[in-house]
């Protein structure tokens, strides 16, 4: 959700550079504005075509590189090609005058979603090493750096300091249903079944049930938690 | 008020894993105690101390001193009946005192009260002390501290990069301090030498589960 969310914005600025054009002086730029239609219609094959006639056909300068790779990376993680995801998600790091430090939070989730908890962990840590807070160096530390530290640590099978991390995270953001979903995950592998439950039930109640899947269902059943 | 985060981490970690082991004396005491983690407590749950002194009560798998209410200002002390000597220092009572404060995280302050100074009582008591190299003096009071980011393994606490004395711990980070120093100016600690253990910043209901199992690890949410 939060590449989808870095990716809209770069889909934006790019929109709006491109809609400036009286005529583009290069008809294969045409490809380029194709593959951000594709990723807002959530066409992500068809956005993964068009990228890379995009940067195939064109020599865009590093910044539209970096943008049309974090569209790419966006579609191949909605289409969980993870691996791919990652190299077009560090490409367009690398292609980026400075990477933000939410965009290590998003490579740390594409790491961990191919499988790899101990490089999330590292990119997490990353940004708490040198302070590089959501809102930029020096302005602190919030939810999502504790959430994905704490979903890494969980998959890591460090579930006493992933539930702190995400008590941490609370302490900051007390309406992050997730959060509770992933410590609860942490109580349960500690046994800690009381706790577990608390947070189940809280998740219950304030989660948007849209976003539910089958495993956090399975999970509440286990727990005889009903989804009001 | 908050310094800037650690710089540059020198990560000097120290794995606090020690096994809890059967207290027999009051210097065996203090040493579990000056480890600052559950040992104290896991100690006192077969602790064979002189009859008369510390007042013990059940919580869960161990035992600790009773005080009435951490969170309660004047029910969180016990005056022991007969004074526990250690090494020669006489101490005369316990406190468990747990807060929250806005903006600066969660405190907890738990330790003993002691007749003497605190250099007489820093003295006689370093010998007895877990890891007492890293024990020094720091103005008027003794001190090993420590400090924890979130993150860490939970057993494990940086020697450097330490936030200083006065100094508001950081967010996303625990400080951990064993201290020898002057009492409150007002009773039951006034006139004494508090030889304390703190735990302060981020403290999670996780964290107090390992270190803190006397207590309900939701004390502070």
């Amino acid at each position: 959700m939060n590449a989808r969310f870095t990716a809209l914005i770069a889909c934006t600025a790019l929109l709006a550079g491109c809609a400036g054009m009286q005529k583009p002086v290069n008809p294969n730029l045409a490809h380029c504005r194709a593959q951000l239609q594709a990723s807002k219609a959530t066409n992500y094959p068809l956005v993964l075509q068009e990228g890379d006639l995009c940067l195939e056909k064109n020599t865009l300068s590093n910044p539209m590189q970096s943008l049309i790779y974090l569209v790419q990376a966006d579609a191949y993680g909605n289409l969980n090609r993870y691996p791919e995801a990652i190299v077009a998600k560090e490409k367009s790091m690398q292609l980026s005058v400075k990477p933000s430090p939410r965009e290590y939070l998003d490579l740390s989730y594409m790491y961990r979603k191919a499988g790899n908890p101990k490089k999330a962990l590292q990119l997490v840590q990353y940004n708490l090493d040198n302070n590089l807070g959501e809102a930029g160096k020096g302005n602190g530390f919030n939810m999502p750096t504790y959430y994905h530290l704490g979903l890494a640590l969980n998959d890591l099978g460090m579930y006493r300091e992933a539930a702190e991390s995400f008590s941490t995270g609370l302490q900051r953001q007390r309406d992050f249903a997730w959060a509770y979903y992933a410590r609860g995950v942490a109580y349960d592998h500690l046994n800690d079944k009381d706790d577990a439950r608390a947070d189940f039930t809280t998740f219950a109640k304030i989660v948007d049930k849209k976003y539910v899947e089958a495993e956090q269902r399975t999970k509440l059943a286990e727990y005889q938690i009903a989804l009001p | 008020m908050f310094r800037p985060l650690l710089s540059g981490i020198g990560l000097l970690a120290i794995a606090c894993t020690a096994q809890a082991q059967a207290v027999s004396t009051p210097e065996q005491l203090l040493t579990e105690f000056s480890r600052c983690d559950a040992s104290f407590f896991e100690g006192l749950r077969d602790a064979r101390l002189p009859a008369g002194t510390i007042r013990l009560g059940d919580y869960g798998k161990v035992k600790a001193p009773t005080v009435m209410n951490p969170l309660q200002e004047g029910g969180n002390y016990q005056a022991f009946e007969n004074p526990l000597m250690v090494n020669g220092v006489r101490m005369v009572g316990y406190y468990n005192q747990a807060q929250t404060i806005k903006d600066a995280g969660n405190f907890l302050f738990w330790g003993f009260v002691a007749d003497g100074t605190p250099a007489e009582v820093a003295a006689r008591l370093k010998p007895l002390i877990v890891d007492n190299s890293r024990f020094v003096p720091m103005g008027k009071t003794f001190t090993r501290a420590e400090i924890r980011r979130i993150g860490d393994p939970i057993n494990q606490w940086r020697t450097e990069g330490l936030t200083g004395p006065g100094v508001a711990t950081p967010f996303g980070f625990v400080d951990r301090v064993l201290m020898v120093d002057n009492g409150d100016t007002t009773p039951p600690l006034g006139g004494h030498t508090t030889v304390f253990c703190s735990l302060q910043g981020t403290v999670t209901a996780p964290l107090l589960q390992v270190y803190r199992p006397d207590l309900n690890a939701h004390l502070l949410d």
